[in-house]
């Protein structure tokens, strides 16, 4: 009975929103709920009783699990990575049409918190905006909130998206695409008119 | 050979894919608190089913978890009281295959009773007491005892010198149970039952509602009152019970149950006294109950359950709690909200966002972040975009309408939701039915908000969109195109004086000149104020800030990180400068001529301008209140100013405080390592180790350094946190001060004209005076003797005494 029986030995089947239907061992004993992730409510629960190891397990799960990092090449090797990104009051905010402002940004931005700086990235050749920017905010909760609020919605009519920076450094401001922009404008197929049209490579073609 | 990668099976991201051969205790309590968790949401087989299911498994794993599933039952009926029914009955089926377990549930429920008390976490022990009346419900809780708790609570409004918010809660914690519960109980005590609610009504008939106008969202009666909340809910009570406790709403899956549930024993409640009243215990404020809508509003479908119906409460209650689960997770909180069970009886869109904007608009502030409700609503958007985008249109429309008694922070609540969230839908709205607005003076509340809104729709985009998403007719309303007023810009007739100099600083920055050039070039502005015997010329030059600084910001003035740029490398010429009070003030005006069509950039300024010290608090407080500013005084970017100005004050006195506090138990911890360094160093030691005899007089006077600087570090931190502490109290007097003095002007002006003194701007000043009480209570709350002895007295003019004391009345 109970739930010792089925622990072992039982293949990772892909899980069932239910629980056991029947008394004994239910057909989907397994520890990871339908759709990957944890509910935030078992997070809610989880985090009021976690004992110390279970948070270093959980954070090696992560470690083990991680995406590559979405710019390339990463920085510093990954656990120092890991632990500034932990800790960072920085935001990375893409997907940003050239010609949104840094006033504009602020307002937005400073919905969630107040705003210590904004760095707007820039073309390295024609020192233009190039659709991103570095926004820093003095708290990381402020940040936090940022992520959970304004990342994926509209700025100037387009979904942005925001992801924890490391924290700028002077030169990271430039896109590193060979054209001087982002990297992701240097091979995008679609017209986008907020973005310089088609991508660079369509162009030269 | 397939070149699979690890991801492919199971999910990706998630889980190590490292599987564990054996069954380790981790993974098991893992999966007890899953299935605990998981239990009531969605699921192919029934609510009953997974329930008794999981009861026999949890039955089974007592004997080696029995202290794991008490803490996690213990948590979910704390944090999860959104699916208190779907537990309780959990834990009566529990109880009625074990009774143990149940004798010690309740124990474990109530010592976190008394922990969630003692803590000030009154609405986690809310949760939990209504848990504990469902408990009767399924026979784990016999209902006398119940009953004996109850007359404990209500025994609190007995006592004498208690804030009135204490009693306030015990009572609120009886009468919001009733629904569950109400049914039961009287049917086993009716008598204690009646003479209880005797007790409430004869405490609710004499307590005081001096809060009530400064918590209510509209100051109107109609359409909707806005309740108090325990008038509301005695209100509902009693209606409960004229209907006999009939109640349809709650889901009560205990029903299916009860053949196998009242056979079970059930257990008595310990006696419990509720703990007595310290000075440092913090009771939930007084609110107001927020209607927008009733059964006329939703035009087809389930009707809306009455204000006073005890559906309404249940409703409001549940979601509310949905909300304090999952905020952080707006598209988890969005799907819980919209699959709330029942919603086919009920007008769900309607109640989510008439729930929503309750906490938006609660006074004094939102449960969360203001920002957190924009997003949910634009994920309920695209959950349901067939029906609740017209819901919230419709909302909209009726405030819009109401906006005449809206409360003034409301309203600034409403113009921030309202662009950010046209923002999100490429500005796209109705303007030709808000016409009406038109034709009315431009303070009147409907076309003010309107220029508020667009003035905020502009800061998200650019001024020339607005022009194109408005009718042509709403141009009066257009936001001023955000350009600066460089007054030396042209060549005219009469050339001001300073002309020539702002050439000259010009070309000095260009030239990269530094700030000590600067100075002396400066040096040869003639002062107007100043007489001709007066050598020194380093006193206040009005002149000379307007001319560099009008200078500096037209060189900087392409965009904020210019702006920013240029008043850093020029700090030490803005420090000087501004030496005086006279030179802190002058310094905003002129920013304030220079900026005047852009407040987005006065605002980001005037921070800068404090957070590198070359103004202080009081100047900007100064400044706002003063008669040049008189024209902007009702516009909303003024009063962002004003409170980002007194945050910054009060997040400087909380930083040096735990500096301080710090330092303190950093001194704390030497001294006892000092102690423990004698110990160590006793005369055994000295005879047997002469070496640490040769080295104690050293290490004694390395531990005395050490100690010593760390006091002068705390009497330094000690001396901060007064000063800062005086600058802060300094600053509420100077805004008290000052609001006193233009509501005392106004309301003398029109009694000796024999005026209605409800002019526009008499409202919408007195709501402003209200807002520094409500945003800052707890700050204020300190100063509250000062103020009394200096500034609130028995002389003042009772319009303006009443906010005090509607102030004093949220903590009583």
């Amino acid at each position: 009975g109970g739930i010792c029986g089925s622990v072992s030995g039982s293949a990772p089947a892909p899980c069932p929103d239910a629980p056991a239907a029947e008394p004994g061992p239910p057909a989907s004993a397994h520890p990871q709920p339908s759709g990957g992730a944890w509910t935030p409510v078992t997070e809610k629960i989880r985090h009021t009783l976690q004992s110390p190891a279970k948070t270093d397990s959980a954070a090696q799960r992560s470690f083990f699990s991680c995406n590559w990092p979405t710019r390339w090449p990463p920085q510093g090797n990954r656990y120092e990575q890991e632990k500034l990104l932990k800790q960072s009051c920085t935001l990375y905010v893409g997907n940003l049409s050239f010609y949104t402002t840094e006033e504009q940004v602020h307002e937005l931005f400073s919905k969630s918190g107040d705003v210590k700086r904004i760095i707007i990235g820039l073309d390295k050749v024609k020192k233009t905006a190039c659709g991103f920017c570095f926004v820093e905010y003095y708290t990381r909760a402020d940040a936090e909130n940022a992520m959970r609020f304004i990342n994926g919605t509209r700025l100037d009519d387009r979904i942005i998206r925001t992801d924890w920076d490391a924290g700028f450094k002077e030169g990271r401001q430039f896109g590193r695409g060979k054209s001087g922009g982002q990297v992701r404008d240097e091979y995008r197929q679609d017209y986008d008119p907020a973005r310089g049209g088609y991508g660079k490579l369509v162009q030269k073609s | 050979m397939s070149r699979r990668r690890h991801s492919d099976e199971g999910d990706a991201g998630s889980q190590p894919h490292k599987r564990r051969r054996t069954s380790e205790p981790i993974e098991i309590e893992d999966r007890l608190e899953s299935l605990i968790c998981r239990v009531g949401e969605k699921s192919t087989s029934s609510l009953e089913s997974n329930l008794e299911g999981l009861a026999g498994v949890l039955e089974a794993d007592l004997p080696n978890y029995k202290g794991k599933i008490l803490r996690i039952l213990c948590a979910v009926a704390r944090l999860l009281p959104e699916k208190l029914t779907v537990y309780t009955t959990l834990v009566g089926l529990l109880n009625a295959r074990n009774y143990n377990f149940g004798g010690e549930f309740v124990e474990a429920m109530i010592r976190q009773l008394k922990e969630t008390l003692k803590s000030n976490l009154y609405s986690e022990a809310l949760y939990l007491v209504r848990f504990l009346n469902d408990l009767v419900n399924c026979h784990v809780i016999a209902a006398p005892s119940m009953v004996a708790m109850f007359e404990n609570f209500v025994s609190v409004t007995q006592e004498e010198d208690i804030p009135q918010v204490r009693s306030d809660w015990y009572v609120y914690a009886v009468l919001s149970s009733l629904p569950w519960v109400g049914k039961e109980l009287y049917e086993k005590k009716d008598v204690e039952m009646d003479r209880l609610f005797n007790q409430i009504e004869g405490y609710l008939k004499y307590r005081q509602k001096t809060h009530v106008p400064m918590l209510q969202v509209w100051t109107a009666e109609k359409p909707h009152p806005q309740e108090e909340y325990l008038d509301c809910l005695w209100a509902q009570v009693q209606k409960l019970k004229k209907d006999r406790w009939q109640e349809r709403h709650i889901l009560r899956p205990y029903i299916a149950f009860d053949s196998v549930l009242c056979e079970a024993l059930q257990h008595n409640l310990p006696p419990f006294t509720p703990p007595a009243h310290s000075d440092d215990a913090v009771y939930p404020m007084p609110h107001v109950v927020f209607r927008m809508f009733d059964y006329t509003d939703a035009p087809e479908g389930p009707v809306m359950p009455g204000s006073h119906s005890v559906e309404r409460f249940v409703i409001e209650e549940n979601l509310h709690c949905i909300i304090k689960s999952h905020w952080r997770e707006r598209k988890t909180c969005a799907a819980q909200l919209l699959s709330y069970p029942g919603k086919n009886k009920i007008p769900l869109n309607y109640h989510i966002v008439e729930v929503i904007f309750g906490e938006l608009f609660q006074l004094p502030s939102p449960p969360h972040i203001d920002v957190m409700y924009t997003a949910l609503l634009i994920e309920l958007c695209k959950l349901q975009p067939g029906s609740l985008p017209q819901v919230l249109a419709q909302a909209t429309e009726m405030m819009y309408m109401r906006l005449d008694t809206m409360n003034t922070i409301c309203i600034d609540r409403l113009i921030n939701w309202f662009s950010h969230h046209l923002s999100n839908f490429q500005f796209r709205w109705s303007w030709d039915d808000w016409a009406d607005c038109l034709t009315q003076d431009i303070e009147k509340p409907k076309p003010k908000f309107v220029k508020e809104v667009l003035e905020k729709c502009m800061r998200l985009s650019y001024h020339q969109r607005i022009v194109d998403i408005v009718p042509p007719s709403f141009s009066a309303l257009i936001p001023a195109n955000p350009v600066c007023s460089y007054k030396y810009e042209e060549e005219t007739e009469c050339p001001l004086p300073g002309l020539a100099m702002a050439t000259t600083v010009s070309n000095a920055i260009k030239n990269r000149a530094s700030n000590e050039e600067i100075l002396i070039v400066l040096k040869d502005v003639p002062n107007p104020n100043q007489d001709d015997d007066d050598d020194e010329g380093d006193g206040f030059n009005p002149l000379k800030i307007e001319v560099f600084l009008q200078t500096l910001l037209h060189l900087a003035a392409k965009s904020f990180s210019h702006s920013f740029s240029a008043l850093a490398k020029f700090h030490e010429v803005l420090k000087n400068l501004t030496d005086s009070d006279e030179g802190k003030l002058h310094i905003l005006r002129v920013l304030y001529e220079f900026w005047r069509n852009h407040p987005q950039m006065i605002s980001v300024l005037v921070d800068k301008l404090i957070r590198t010290q070359i103004v202080d608090c009081a100047a900007v407080a100064n400044w706002i209140f003063s008669p040049e500013m008189a024209h902007d005084f009702t516009r909303f970017y003024v009063w962002e100013i004003l409170h980002s100005t007194i945050r910054k004050m009060n997040k400087h006195v909380q930083k040096i405080q735990k500096e301080l506090d710090e330092a303190k138990e950093k001194l704390e911890k030497q001294q006892n390592k000092k102690v423990e360094k004698q110990i160590f160093l006793t005369a055994e030691t000295l005879l047997f180790k002469p070496h640490i005899r040769e080295h104690k007089d050293d290490m004694e006077k390395n531990s005395e350094d050490e100690e010593g600087q760390l006091e002068e570090q705390i009497e330094r931190l000690q001396e901060k946190v007064e000063s800062a502490q005086s600058e802060q109290k300094n600053l509420f007097l100077v805004i008290f001060q000052r609001f006193i003095m233009l509501l005392t002007e106004h309301l003398v002006r029109c009694e000796t004209s024999g005026v209605d003194i409800n002019t526009t701007w008499y409202k919408n000043c007195i709501e402003r005076l209200q807002q520094i009480f409500l945003m800052h209570h707890v700050i204020i709350q300190q100063y509250m003797g000062t103020l009394e002895n200096l500034l609130f007295t028995a002389e003042l003019d009772h319009h303006i005494l009443a906010v005090y004391q509607q102030f004093c009345a949220l903590q009583l």
